[in-house]
């Protein structure tokens, strides 16, 4: 079970996953082998499940970041899902019910490169039926969750 | 300029955002200093912006993570935008164009939960004309 303490941890390594224990350890009041053998708890029970860092997509020449959502032909959809994991472009893909069937994020240079990615790879996809992209202007607010553009 | 080996350090980072620079620097083939260097530049510059961690938001008792796309009145685009950025529910918000004028991500304990906050909360924002949920069912791919 997760206590209170446990998710104070989570919370010092969302807001900085280079935190040191022993920096842990100071500000809980407790010792550096006890943040350790908590940390440890947290990776092997899968709460955390990686450690990472968030860049600025546009620093990195991806000025058009999308979350694109797909419909597909029923019979399709685990092919599509996977096909659109296979590309480096895709940075996320997810099977999701309501809105869309699957849920995908895409960077890509610029709108040109985000057109043309739809329409030469999505839209080839056997089965796809519609794709909705929704372009992100701002960012606002991002706290560790699925989606780290 | 970012080059080549900065992309490796990125690429290691993601991976592993705890990796020692002296493991960075025995991988690549050069010294700590190097590395060090390269990473505080890296942050300076806002190529790196932050450290974090993935959690598995189940394990945390979040069964209903979604991405909720929503559509308001232009005049209450940028209000609408900052009222979800308060509440502790939502950990994504962006504008956006196109399908929705507004992407979030919202975490909650079940179904049954995210429909009382779309409800009651999103819904009651004034301006809100449409709110389109996408209920996420299996990852299957993540950086």
């Amino acid at each position: 079970m997760i206590d209170e303490r446990d998710m104070k941890i989570i919370d010092m390594l969302r807001e900085n996953a280079r935190t040191p224990h022993t920096e842990i350890a100071a500000r809980l009041g407790v010792g550096e082998s006890t943040i350790r053998n908590r940390v440890r708890a947290l990776e092997e029970d899968g709460v955390i499940k990686q450690y990472t860092v968030i860049t600025d997509p546009a620093k990195l020449g991806y000025n058009s970041v999308a979350l694109v959502g797909i419909d597909v032909e029923p019979e399709h959809l685990l092919d599509v899902a996977m096909r659109m994991s296979e590309f480096s472009e895709v940075k996320f893909v997810a099977t999701s019910a309501g809105d869309h069937m699957i849920m995908t994020e895409v960077w890509l240079e610029d709108g040109g490169a985000l057109r043309s990615f739809i329409a030469e790879k999505i839209r080839k996809l056997p089965g796809v039926k519609s794709v909705s992209p929704t372009v992100i202007m701002d960012n606002w607010k991002v706290r560790s969750g699925y989606l780290l553009p | 300029m970012i080059d080549e080996r900065d992309m490796l350090i990125i690429d290691i980072l993601q991976e592993n955002a705890r990796t020692p620079y002296t493991e960075i620097a025995a991988r690549l083939g050069v010294g700590e200093s190097a590395i060090r260097k390269r990473v505080k530049a890296l942050e300076e510059a806002g190529v790196i912006e932050s450290y974090t961690i993935v959690v598995n938001p189940a394990k945390l008792g979040y069964n209903s993570v979604s991405l909720v796309g929503l559509d308001v009145e232009p005049t209450h685009f940028l209000d609408v935008a900052i009222r979800m950025t308060e509440f502790p529910e939502v950990k994504f918000v962006a504008t956006s164009t196109g399908d929705h004028m507004i992407m979030t991500e919202i975490w909650l304990k079940d179904g049954r939960a995210l429909g009382e906050f779309i409800a009651e909360k999103i819904g009651r924002l004034e301006g809100v004309h449409r709110v389109c949920p996408a209920v996420i069912m299996e990852k299957l791919k993540a950086r």
